[in-house]
This record gives structure tokens, sequence and C-alpha cells, in this order.
């Protein structure tokens, strides 16, 4: 023991001189920077350089992925939405509309996130693009924030930028996420590896019904006070800054935008906490809005019972399967839940209001059992 | 340009010691210059009018200087001051001023929301104590305008510090055996930098994390307003001690001895202690610079007391144009007239532990009202410490009770990173601690927040 403290010893006090010691770290550091920047380079995990060269591409991390996917990909239909987007598939898309498409379904973004992949996929693809499907969130519309600025890195270029990328702490958790597919095939998340279902979260088995959607209201309601569901400036600033925006200055492309089917318990907890009034009053007037743009074509699923009362399309209160996006779809091509006129938009409101007032006892009730249990 | 960026490490600090020594050696006066340049680039690379303002300041102060050589006139060095204090005044406390005018005469002057020039705090003080030494010959020779355009501009501690006197500084610029590499000095250098940079990067950045949520939440209970007040109190002394020892480190590259600036504050035993630990610069200056001219403890106990308060007033406006700082300022004011009149009649001392802990609760308080930027900021934090309506308990997630502890253990029986500097040998083991520091430290350089003395 005593033999051990002593080379600890020697080992702790052990000098180099200072030249020599200068040199060791200087070169140590340089090394392992030097290093760092090359394996980021190489891999390249949000393919910023090239397309992946020696690993399949995995459709993860919109956010940082985003540049790369639409430069990469050929498409003259673009899908853009936040996770109510994300269980359409692009061979049901390309089927129902004859196109090629693409999908950006951006978990918890927010409208200017959602500005900004259309911004991309504009730049990308200038005058190819030439239809828009837009799956239009009310919540987002509330959110000042964009999600992508923490990885704005990847949206512009520069020396800054790169050596930004290089060194992300990002970058480097990707990496290791990426040997760890590599060495553990069987693993691999479906809707992360598959192009068809690109950021899709269907998979066999996934529960879908009346329980999932109780279990994530009461965790909606648990969380609640944490959250910020109406904001009013964040509001005008997405309608007038973002939103409209892309319809006014892109009159060549045809949108087809629609307000995604939430389960109606969605609107019932929205109805609890105080909320609904002014979120069914912002739909109406973003919908009214919509309808002076002569290149979008407005559907709405939201007042619609056989999407909404229907538990069992839903994981939770608000994420509709795969079956459900088909028939949204088929809807999109048909004109079924088409708005044409204010009178209808004011007829929709009135709808969904009545259609909250009819399921709110029965959502007090759940909720009540839930509890109990 | 901030120092833990790739830019400043990989580019900016290589290239300017390299070329500095090549130039040292035979032309010492450019390589003078050179560096004053390399400053000059370093603050203009916030925002370039910044250096026009510098550059006027020091040629100004360089006019009343030499005024002052010429004839030793109180007038010259009183309008040396004023124009420097109005400088100050106008960048720092124009819209602060003008808010309260309008606030109370309920007039409408519009605000100029001017861009506060940074650093311009301390590179003013530096410039108003020259002119003094100047005046009163206290310098011991007189220098060259290089040698004094460095003191002023030395990038290491341009933007917050240490605050510098003239001749410790320019003294060492004359030096000739200064401009000669030294590894020795080097090496400690990169050492003291490196720990710096882990001060900022790994402990700092992260108790913001935990600080920022709680000063900026709606409401908070007893125990979420102890952790807000706590992590602020770690963030600031890592933050700002880091930054200092990074231009510790990076002055001793250039063989230049910059002063201590903290020695263990948190294990102050009193007030009094603790300001003699913290900011050493800033307390130096202020002692000599007011607290001493005012009569310093010449005149009686309530003489004394008054000048603590007015030193501390002025402490507390020089950290930022907001009553928030005023009231901190106050706060430590009173606690210093307490403590000398405590220490004065007082019979008993309190023993060190129970004094530790009594100081470092007292510090960690005094911190709301300077991290909130309103009074409804620190009255939330305040009320729910004093009068908390909820004792809700929600245990820290492990990392942050791991965070908290490392820094408790490293605050109160780790010797400070200037004595480790100033004790460094090259070892392998210190090796590698600087390589393991400098390499943890850049994969978090993507997120890194400014220091948090750059906004005075």
């Amino acid at each position: 023991m005593k033999k051990l403290w002593e080379i600890l010893k020697k080992i702790y006090s052990a000098e180099t001189g200072s030249a020599g010691w200068c040199k060791i770290t200087v070169t140590a550091i340089a090394g392992i920077i030097g290093g760092a920047a090359l394996l980021s380079y190489v891999v390249d995990p949000f393919y910023r350089y090239r397309e992946p060269f020696f690993y399949n591409k995995v459709y993860y991390e919109i956010y940082l992925t985003a540049p790369a996917l639409v430069r990469d990909a050929d498409f003259d239909l673009f899908m853009l939405g936040t996770s109510m987007a994300r269980n359409f598939f692009l061979s049901d898309i390309d089927e129902a509309f004859g196109c090629k498409s693409l999908k950006f379904a951006a978990s918890g973004g927010t409208m200017r996130d959602l500005k900004k992949f259309f911004d991309e996929a504009v730049e990308a693809k200038q005058d190819s693009l030439k239809r828009v499907i837009f799956s239009l969130d009310i919540y987002p519309m509330n959110k000042p924030h964009a999600q992508y600025e923490e990885y704005d890195f990847m949206y512009e270029d520069g020396i800054r930028q790169e050596y930004r990328y290089l060194f992300s702490r990002k970058t480097y958790s990707s990496m290791i996420y990426l040997i760890k597919r590599k060495m553990r095939p069987k693993r691999i998340r479906k809707h992360q590896a598959d192009p068809n279902r690109m950021f899709a979260t269907e998979y066999k088995g996934k529960p879908y019904g009346l329980q999932e959607v109780i279990k994530d209201a009461y965790y909606n309601q648990a969380v609640h006070h944490t959250q910020t569901p109406y904001n009013k400036a964040a509001y005008e600033m997405n309608l007038h800054t973002q939103l409209l925006p892309m319809f006014d200055k892109h009159p060549q492309i045809r949108f087809t935008v629609y307000l995604p089917p939430y389960h109606i318990y969605t609107y019932c907890q929205s109805e609890e906490f105080g909320e609904a009034d002014m979120l069914i009053r912002q739909r109406s007037e973003v919908m009214k809005a919509l309808l002076k743009r002569p290149n979008v074509t407005l559907h709405d699923f939201q007042a619609d019972p056989s999407y909404v009362c229907d538990h069992g399309i839903f994981s939770d209160v608000q994420h509709f399967n795969n079956a459900a996006a088909r028939r949204v779809l088929a809807d999109l091509v048909s004109g079924r839940r088409q708005i044409r006129s204010e009178k209808e938009v004011e007829l929709n409101e009135q709808a969904l209001r009545k259609l909250i007032a009819e399921n709110m006892p029965q959502y007090y009730r759940h909720m009540q059992e839930f509890r109990r249990k | 340009m901030l120092f833990p960026t790739f830019t400043f490490i990989l580019f900016f600090l290589p290239v300017t010691v390299l070329l500095y020594f090549l130039l040292s050696g035979k032309y010492p006066a450019i390589a003078r210059w050179f560096l004053v340049a390399a400053s000059f680039v370093f603050y203009s690379w916030f925002n370039w009018s910044y250096s026009l303002i510098l550059a006027g300041t020091l040629v100004m102060n360089w006019f009343f200087a030499n005024l002052l050589y010429m004839r030793k006139s109180r007038w010259i060095l009183a309008l040396g001051i004023l124009c420097n204090v109005l400088l100050l005044g106008y960048f720092k406390y124009y819209d602060f001023f003008i808010e309260n005018i309008n606030a109370v005469f309920g007039t409408s002057f519009v605000l100029k929301h001017i861009l506060l020039p940074l650093g311009i705090s301390f590179f003013t003080f530096q410039q108003i104590s020259f002119l003094q030494l100047v005046y009163s010959g206290g310098l011991a020779k007189r220098y060259s305008f290089g040698s004094y355009a460095l003191f002023v501009c030395f990038f290491p501690q341009l933007i917050a510090g240490p605050i510098v006197l003239p001749d410790e500084m320019m003294s060492q610029f004359d030096d000739r055996k200064n401009s000669v590499f030294n590894a020795s000095n080097a090496a400690a250098g990169l050492y003291l930098f490196a720990l710096g940079l882990g001060k900022k990067i790994l402990l700092a950045d992260f108790f913001a994390e935990i600080a920022d949520p709680g000063f900026s939440a709606v409401s908070c209970n007893f125990f979420e307003a102890w952790k807000t007040v706590l992590a602020y109190t770690f963030q600031i002394y890592f933050d700002f001690s880091g930054y200092c020892d990074m231009a510790t480190g990076i002055g001793l590259i250039f063989n230049i001895a910059l002063p201590q600036n903290f020695n263990a504050p948190y294990r102050s035993l009193s007030i009094t202690d603790f300001w003699r630990r913290w900011h050493m610069t800033l307390g130096r200056f202020l002692m000599h610079g007011i607290y001493i001219p005012l009569g310093g403890n010449r005149h009686g106990n309530f003489r004394t007391c008054c000048n603590l308060w007015i030193v501390f007033l002025v402490s507390g406006i020089w950290h930022g144009a907001g009553w928030m700082f005023v009231l901190w300022g106050v706060m430590h004011g009173a606690a210093l007239s307490l403590h000398r009149v405590w220490s004065k009649f007082g019979k008993w001392q309190m023993p060190a532990i129970p004094a530790q802990i009594l100081t470092f609760l007292f510090v960690a308080l005094a911190w709301v009202p300077f991290r909130a930027e309103c009074t409804q900021t620190t009255m939330k934090i305040y009320r729910a410490i004093f009068m908390p309506q909820s004792f809700a308990f929600r245990m820290p997630d492990m990392f942050q009770m791991i965070l908290f502890g490392i820094a408790f253990i490293l605050i109160l029986f780790f010797p400070t990173a200037y004595d480790m500097g100033k004790k460094f040998r090259p070892t392998w083991v210190n090796a590698l601690v600087t390589i393991a520091l400098f390499v943890a430290s850049m994969f978090l350089f993507v997120k890194v927040s400014p220091f948090i003395y750059f906004n005075f």
C-alpha cells in the first residue's frame, strides 16, 4: 500500500519542464480539437456537407436536418405541419395528389419554425415547388419563440457557423446515437429509417383509444400551469408576419391549408381552463383571413364529429393515426369539409362550440374516474 | 470577443502571442503598439463603434495628463475627472436619469436607449486613477503614450477588469525582461486560463440555467427561492472569478502579472472581510479614490459609517444604472456600518463557523436585488424566503445536486485559482487537468453566455 502511495505521489509530482509542458499541452489540445472536428466532418450526422455515405439516412432531429433534407430531396409538393402532420406517409400523399412529396412534421414546432422550413423549401426548389399542404395548428400561433434558432448554425453559412456545427454538443450526441444504431440495427425506429414514413410515430402495437386520450388529458391538466396557451401578442405577430406572408409572397404556389382534427377533449380541456373561447375566435379569424387569399384552399376538420369524437384514431388528445391521415388526404382531394365562405366559418364555429358543450359532462366524468384510479 | 470562443482560443490568442513575441525581442515599441492594435480588434469585435469611444477617451486623458505634467493644477485634474465622469454618465446613466425625471415630474423626455460600450466603467476608472497619480506625482516615472495606451487597452483586462493601477502595469510593459517568451509563465498562464474556463463553462453557465428560470418565474416557494438564490450566488462567483482567472492567465502568457481579484470570498468571516476578498481591485480603487479622500476612518465612527455608505452607494451605481443596484449598495453599506459598530462596541465575538455562515447568507441574499431586474422580482424572492406561502419540496435532479455539491467543496476547501497558479508546477497531472478542462469546455462553447460583469 505504501509502495502504491509512493508511486502515485511520484506520478503526481513528475515534471516535464515548462517548455515541454507547454508543447505537450498545446499539442494535445490542438490534436483533440482537430480530431473532433475531423470526426464531425466525416460522420456529418445532420448531413450538412453531403448525404451520408457509410450509414443510412435517419429522419430525426428535424430542426437540425431540415436544411439538408430539403436540399437533397426531389419533391414538388411540400407537406408542412407540427406533429399533427407526422402520421401521413409520403406514398399516400403522392397517390392522393399525383405529385412527388416531402413532409416536415416538426414536433413542438411553432409558427416561426414552420415559416422557416417553408422558406428553406422555397429557396431549395425555387420554381419547381408547385403545391404546399399546410397542417395549421392554432396552439403554435400563440408561441412567440422559434425552436430552430437554437440550431441556427444549420441554417447559415460562414466559418463561425461551421465550427458551431463541428463542435456542437448535439453533433456529438447524435454521432453516438448513430453508432449505437449501427451496432444494434434491430432497434432502429422505423419512422426514423423509412423515407416513406419520415417522422411518423405509427408503429405496430402502438396503443390508440379512449384510455390513451384520457391519460394524456390528465397529464396535460397536471402541467397546464407551466404553459401559456394563449398569447395575444404572439398570435398577432405570427398571423401577420409569419403565416399570411407565406401565401401572399408566393402566389404561384397552391396552398391546401387544413385545420387538423384534435380529439374533442382538447377543446373540452381548453374550455375547462377558460381558454376555448379565445382559441375558437382565433381559429375563425385565421380562417377568414385565409379565405381572402386566392391561392389557398381551406379545410376544417376540427368540428367534424366523425374525426374528433372517434376515440379509436387518437393516441393522445391530439395525434391521430395513419388511417385517419389517409382519410384527411381523401377529404382534401374530394373537397369534403372545405370552407368557402365566412358564413361556413361561423357555422363551423357554432358546430364546434356545440360539440364541446355536448362532450363536457363526459369529459369531466372520465377525468374524475381516471383520477380515482 | 469572448474568451471562451473558438475565435479567441483558436485564432486570436495564438496569433497575437506568436506575433507579439516575434516582434518584442527586436522591436519592443512596435510590439507594444501591436498589442494595442490587437486589443482594439478584440474590443471592436463586439461593436466597431465602441473602439472610437475607447480611442477618444485615450487621447483625451493623455491630453489632460500632459497638461498635468506641465502644470499641477487642481482645476485641470477636476476637469479631466469631470470629462470622464460625464462620458460614463452619458453612456451608462442617461436613460436611467431621464426615466426618473419623467417618473418624478411627469415629463416625457425621450429616452435614447444608448448602447453601453463594454467595459466603459473599468477603463474610465483606470484612466481617472492615472490622472490622479499624475497630479499627485505618485507615478514612478513618466511613461510613453504606448505604455499608457496598453495600460488602458490591454485586452485581457479591458472588458471586466481587474481594475489595474498605472504603475503596476506600465512598469511591467516597459521591463525588457518581459518582452521575451517565458515558458514557465506561459505554462502557468495556460493552466490558469483552463481553470477559469472550467469555472465559467462547466460551473457558472450551468448555475445560470438554474438561477435564470427562478428569477423569471411568476412565483416560487421557499425551497425554489433558496435554490435560485444559491444558484445565482455561485453563478456570479464562478463567472466573475473565472473571467479574472482567464484574464490573469492570458496576462501571464504575455509575462504580465495582473493583480489578484478574488481570494475565496465566500469563506469570509465578516462582511468587511468579504470586501477584502471580493473584487479586490474595485475595493482598492474605491478605498483610494473615494473612501480615503472622504476622510476614511479618521473622523470618528459616525463619519466612518457615512463614508462607508457613500462608497457602497457609488459601488452600487457603478455596477449598473438601476435602483436595484442602489439597494444592493445600501444593503452592503448598512452591513459594513453595522459590522464596524459591532466590532468597536460589541463585547462578544461570533465563533468562526456561524460568522462564516451568516456572512455567506447575507451576501447571497444581497445578490437578489443585484440580479433581479425589478422590485417585483426582488420582492417575489424575499417574500418566498421570509414569508413563505408554500414549503412544497421537490428534490432537485441529480445533476443539480452534484453541481451544488462541487461548488460548495470548491468554495470551502479548495485553494483559489490564483494560489494554484502561483504554486503551479509543470507536472503531468496539471497537463491532464488543463487538457481535460479545455476539451470539456470546448464542447459547450456553442451555448456560452456572456460574462455577468460585461454589463458593468
